[in-house]
């Protein structure tokens, strides 16, 4: 039997990513057409359920096309189960009301145990307030059962933590739990609860900014009831990946220079056209290097689906450069030099414009 | 400051070289391609370093250009002497910056200096690399080519004396243009043109800040609407329902009353069914059970009937009892009988046989006569045969012998001649022929008349030859005649002893027969002997005693076998043959009389049959049988219509009932289950109609909310992006009123520098101009005037002409004059040496006269080294 476990899709979420116009609206129905893509990928792999541990939706107030889509594409695939587990951001009653699909199956503040099967129990309980420990004690399973947690919070080693949601995992261990479900953190995460159970993130489905960066997908779960098994597999589904670089320039001199060693840093990362691009550049030029910042964002802007470039560089002056130059620019140099009233980096900045100037070249 | 010496070590063309320089004047004739240009750079470098490090052209990067051709240290030394000190320099040049040595030795004191440090050329000229350059290094003109408008430039134009004083302007008008474009003080600045975006965007984010609410409350209005189209749809569904029931009802009882009749019709079909079954107080039969009964009823008395004609008749039951008794012990089985009869036969077979074949009476009594006669004797008859035979040999060569004494007799004179041996030759013939004759016909297979026959035919033959082959031969002689005559005697005594022979042999008395009484005694003597042997083999005959023996057997085999029954009698073939009959015909009495006991039994068996069926149908048993059955029958069709009625009445209602039981259960549980309203059908018709229409309505006002939402939604999304490019722009705008500030900073700055460069060197420069201009052309410079950007103009007829629009000899003077100039005014506080390339190319030979005399005047200020390729202008 396969299951699919997936978490924090934050359906109807605002982008965080300097989208605009065309793409803006293309991207935003990607985000909202990633749960039935999930759907479509779980009824062509016949899988039996489809775990939601929480962050379905990205707001408490959910807009009708989202909680109309999504209850669409429940009933749509009516050979799937659906559990839903409510996360600190949908605690709304979009998928509440009397129109409730009846493959959707839904947690309460209270333990609530499905049977999937003769052999599989679902446990889910919607974490509220910060006194979770009584809650999450309070569990029973059956050690004869393959047993599945679903739980959506955060996950914390101080057995005295009063923040929201806190799941202390030595509360969960030794209770028959074969894999804890989670959902909250947007990274997949991955790791031993004890001798016999398995906790896992699987990290939102896609990227929504550069926040998110990198592999995003869900976990696979292949149960073996006979064999009291379960595998698991992440599998990435992200339409499109984020990526974030931080590119040091310091000495490069030359437009071309800069472009070769920020297109060498992002062929290192294996990015695709399809995926977005935030790069930071870093590090020193001189006042005088030839570096034209625009022209290297717009051949990202050109590769990418998507690509920011941010210059975060300062200039560099080297004041004994020019400390015998008797030309134009050693004088103008030397004067901005002297100027106590700028700080160092508006001395260098006036200095680049003014040689820029000199050069006749683009301010 | 000057320069004392220098040792090139390895440097470009340059190797292990060695200059010493004096005060003044130092002229350097030498061919093109020497390495003037190299030497100058190889002075600088041991001042400066070398330079373009980091570019990566050959020309550009003087480490790669220079680079010695051959191996050996790159660098070398030079000696020079300042602010009255003398210093030696020592660099060495390795592959990069960082691995170049440098070293200062005070020559003085011969001790490392610390004076100055590797940047010597900075320190000891208060000038960077490109300044020195633009200053002492005056031009380098080629001697074998023509003059370039490059060189020209070089030469001529202030502006590349003092650097990128020519780029001022161009300078100053860009940033003024990027300031004006970013101006926020004017409509057409980015600044202003951004800032009122951002106005307007904060504006629409302002006017959208209470949509998400409106959106909020459009999607609840619309969540309403929708709740009530489901709602009206409902009470639509209630009323259709209810019409439904209506209906239903009127079906219901529609059905209800169909209902009844049919189990009304099948409740009568069942009366009178239990009024047919009443005949039959016990199990009601099936037809075919009683159709059987009659068959079975009516086939016994046809059973009886034949039993009755297989009843045995007096006689026959007189000869069956006979039979029964002579079989008391079981009829004999068919292979025995058989057996039996096959015996009679042999045994008849045998008989007849026997009687053919046994001898008579006379015969047995010949044969004992004969018996007893050949019993004891010896004589056979091939033994008279032979012993006759040879006798008749010895009379046929006696007469042979006879017949030639005779022939001999004849043709002698003593002896007649004639026919008699002839004529006996020819007796002799005819008497075998009549033997063989009477061999063939009478006695057949005699061989003694056979060779007797033969023997005279051959006799008579050989005759008849002699006394054709004697002819006319005469005889012998006499005493042949006798010899022949002996012999005659010899053989008829030795057949007169043969003849007393036979005689004894056959008991006859001696001499007593003549030869042919002897030759019918000896024939009769054989064929008696051969009649002896004919019936003792008739009497003596052993297949005839074995056949006896198997007569007896099976007389005695046929008596064992026939005697149990009763059949000893004398004739066993009979016995035998009657035996067979009786017990056929036993047999078939026996099975007839058993057939009628069948069919007897058979009949009574029936009878108990049916009247077992009659009972089990609850009847009491009547005297005729067939008759009751037949009533039996009648009764019954009478049960089987009126079962079959009420089966398909049961029908009937069951197919009603099949057919309608969803209807039924509908019925029944609309009747149960739902209440009716006390409406009729037409006012819930009307209601219906009414909430659909509702419906429309609120699916339109729903589709347009919808409508609103997906705007809102829209707006929305746009206020998001909106925000996000209320961000962005104001991170520009942020980091353009910076850029802003600064280019304005950058452009007063870059005024204030060129300002305070002119002041520093315009007037110096001048009066240093005006002076080496008088030098060379004993004119006065008063025409000529040198702006703010050091740039020099010549006055001609009241309006300042560049002096790019002189002469070219004019041209390379005043620029000559310019760097001098530019040299004494930038090096104010250490005078340096000047290197002059070849500078007096373009001059004729008037100003070269007065550039000679410019150059020895040059050289008492200064040190001056001049390298030329041309003896003329040394």
């Amino acid at each position: 039997m396969k299951l699919i476990h997936t978490a924090d899709l934050h359906l109807d979420s605002r982008l965080t990513s300097r989208l605009t116009g065309q793409k803006r609206k293309e991207r935003r129905n990607e985000l909202l057409m990633n749960f039935e893509r999930l759907c479509d990928f779980a009824s062509s792999h016949d899988v039996t359920a489809i775990l939601i541990s929480g962050d379905l939706f990205d707001r408490d107030q959910v807009s009708e096309t989202a909680a109309g889509m999504v209850r669409a594409v429940i009933r749509a695939h009516k050979d799937i189960e659906f559990y839903y587990l409510k996360g600190n951001h949908d605690k709304g009653e979009a998928l509440t009301s009397e129109d409730v699909p009846v493959n959707l199956h839904q947690f309460g503040t209270a333990w609530q145990t499905y049977s999937l099967d003769e052999d599989i129990r679902i446990h889910g309980l919607e974490l509220t307030g910060s006194d979770t420990r009584d809650a999450l004690t309070s569990l029973k399973t059956d050690p004869d059962m393959i047993n599945i947690v679903m739980l959506h919070g955060q996950l914390t080693e101080n057995r005295n933590d009063t923040t929201d949601h806190a799941i202390y995992l030595p509360d969960l261990k030794f209770r028959d739990i074969d894999y804890l479900a989670l959902g909250h953190i947007h990274e997949k995460r991955e790791d031993r609860l004890d001798h016999r159970g398995i906790y896992v993130y699987p990290g939102c489905l896609e990227g929504r900014g550069f926040d998110e960066c990198g592999e995003h997908g869900f976990m696979l779960l292949e149960i073996h009831p006979e064999k009291h098994r379960l595998d698991t597999t992440f599998v990435p589904f992200a339409r499109r990946t984020l990526f974030r670089a931080e590119v040091d320039i310091t000495g490069l001199s030359t437009t071309k220079d800069i472009l070769s060693v920020v297109e060498k840093a992002l062929d290192q990362e294996k990015i695709q056209a399809k995926d977005m691009v935030q790069v930071r550049l870093t590090g020193s030029t001189e006042a005088e290097a030839e570096r034209d910042i625009s022209y290297i964002a717009s051949v990202l802007e050109d590769r990418y689906y998507m690509a920011e470039l941010r210059d975060e560089t300062v200039f560099m002056v080297h004041p004994e450069t020019y400390q015998y130059d008797e030309t134009l620019k050693g004088v103008f140099v030397r004067q901005v030099l002297e100027d106590g009233s700028l700080t160092e980096d508006e001395k260098a900045a006036v200095i680049r414009y003014g040689i820029l100037a000199l050069k006749q070249e683009e301010l | 400051m000057k320069l004392i010496s220098c040792h090139i070590a390895n440097f470009g063309k340059l190797k292990d070289m060695t200059l010493q320089f004096k005060e003044g004047e130092n002229v350097i004739l030498e061919n093109n391609g020497w390495g003037k240009s190299t030497l100058a750079a190889f002075i600088r470098a041991m001042f400066y370093g070398l330079s373009g490090e980091r570019k990566r052209t050959e020309t550009a990067n003087e480490r790669r250009r220079f680079r010695p051709w051959q191996n050996g240290v790159f660098g070398g030394q030079l000696t020079f002497e300042t602010q009255g000190k003398t210093y030696t320099v020592y660099r060495v040049f390795g592959d990069r910056e960082g691995h170049d040595e440098f070293r200062l030795i005070d020559e003085n004191t011969g001790l490392v200096s610390a004076d100055f440090s590797e940047k010597l050329g900075e320190e000891l000229f208060k000038l960077d690399r490109e300044s020195f350059m633009r200053t002492v290094f005056i031009s380098q003109a080629d001697c074998e080519t023509a003059v370039t408008d490059d060189i020209h430039a070089r030469i001529s134009n202030l502006t590349d004396i003092t650097g990128d004083m020519k780029n001022y302007d161009s300078a100053n008008a860009a940033l003024t243009t990027r300031i004006n474009a970013l101006t926020p003080d004017r409509k057409t600045g980015a600044l202003y043109k951004r800032k009122e975006e951002i106005l307007s965007l904060n504006r629409r984010i302002r006017e959208a800040e209470g949509l998400e609410e409106t959106l909020k409350a459009a999607e609840e209005t619309l969540s309403g609407k929708e709740a009530e189209i489901r709602k009206t749809e409902e009470t639509y569904k209630y009323y259709v329902k209810q019409q439904e029931i209506l209906n239903a009802r009127e079906k219901a009882e529609s059905l209800k009353g169909r209902e009844e009749e049919l189990t009304g019709r099948r409740d009568l079909k069942k009366e009178k069914l239990k009024t047919t079954a009443a005949y039959f107080p016990g199990k009601v039969p099936e037809a075919s059970e009683i159709r059987a009964a009659v068959n079975i009823y009516t086939e016994a008395q046809k059973k009886e009937e034949r039993a009755e004609a297989l009843s045995f008749s007096a006689e026959e039951k007189k000869v069956f009892l006979r039979l029964k008794e002579t079989f008391a012990e079981g009829i004999p089985e068919e292979g025995f009988l058989t057996e039996v009869r096959k015996a009679a036969e042999t045994l008849k077979d045998t008989k007849t046989r026997t009687e053919k074949n046994r001898p008579a009476e006379e015969e047995e009594a010949r044969y004992q006569e004969l018996k007893a006669l050949y019993e004891e004797e010896q004589v056979t008859p091939e033994e008279l045969t032979s012993a006759w035979e040879a006798r008749l040999k010895k009379e046929q060569e006696t007469e042979t012998l006879e017949e030639i004494l005779e022939l001999k007799e004849e043709d002698s004179p003593g002896v007649k001649k004639g026919f008699g041996s002839v004529i006996f030759g020819a007796a002799a013939c005819v008497t075998g022929a009549l033997i063989l004759l009477i061999r063939m016909t009478v006695s057949k297979g005699n061989q003694l008349l056979l060779i007797l026959g033969i023997t005279f035919v051959a006799l008579g033959a050989l005759l008849i030859l002699l006394k054709l082959l004697a002819g006319n031969e005469n005889l012998a002689d006499h005493t042949e005649r006798e010899a022949l005559e002996e012999r005659i005697r010899r053989l008829e005594t030795q057949i007169e002893a043969m003849d007393r022979k036979l005689e004894k042999k056959l008991g006859i008395e001696e001499g007593s027969l003549n030869k042919e009484a002897l030759e019918s005694a000896v024939l009769l003597k054989i064929r008696e002997y051969q009649e002896y042997e004919r019936l003792r083999e008739k009497c003596e005959d052993p297949g005839l005693q074995a056949t006896y023996e198997q007569e007896k057997r099976i007389e005695i085999y046929l008596a064992e076998k026939l005697t149990p029954y009763g059949y000893p009698g004398e004739d066993l073939v009979s016995e035998a043959e009657k035996l067979y009959s009786d017990a056929e015909k036993y047999r078939a009495l026996k099975l007839r009389q058993e057939n009628a006991l069948e069919a007897h039994k058979t009949y009574r068996d029936a009878v108990k049959e049916v009247t077992d069926f009659i009972k089990r149908c609850g009847l009491t048993v009547e005297q005729d049988l067939l008759s009751q059955l037949l009533t039996m029958r009648d009764e019954l069709d009478e049960f089987s219509d009126a079962s079959e009625e009420f089966v398909e009445a049961s029908q009937d209602l069951s197919r009603f009932l099949e057919a309608n039981e969803e209807a039924l259960i509908q019925v029944k549980k609309l009747l149960e289950e739902t209440e009716v309203l006390p409406v009729s059908k037409e006012v819930l018709k009307y209601q219906a109609e009414d909430l659909l229409q509702r419906k429309d309505e609120l699916v339109r006002e729903s589709y347009e909310l919808k409508e609103r939402i997906t705007d809102l939604t829209e707006r929305r999304d746009q206020a998001e992006e909106d925000r996000d490019t209320l961000s962005r722009l104001m991170e520009q705008q942020e980091t353009e009123e910076k850029a802003f500030r600064l280019m304005k900073i950058a452009r007063e700055k870059l005024e204030n520098a060129k300002t305070a460069l002119t002041n520093k060197y315009a007037d110096p420069l001048f009066k240093s101009f005006s002076l080496y201009y008088e030098m060379i052309t004993q004119e006065g410079a008063s025409d000529y005037h040198l702006d703010a950007n050091i740039h020099l103009s010549k006055e001609e007829q009241g309006l300042p002409r560049s002096t790019a629009a002189l002469s070219t000899g004019y041209r390379d003077l005043t620029g000559i004059c310019l760097r001098c100039a530019l040299a004494e005014a930038m090096f104010q506080e250490e005078r340096p040496f000047l290197i002059l390339d070849d500078p007096f190319t373009n001059l004729d030979d008037e100003k070269l006269k007065r550039a000679r005399v410019f150059l020895k005047q040059l050289a008492e200020r200064y040190q001056v080294i001049y390298l030329t390729c041309a003896e003329v202008r040394k």
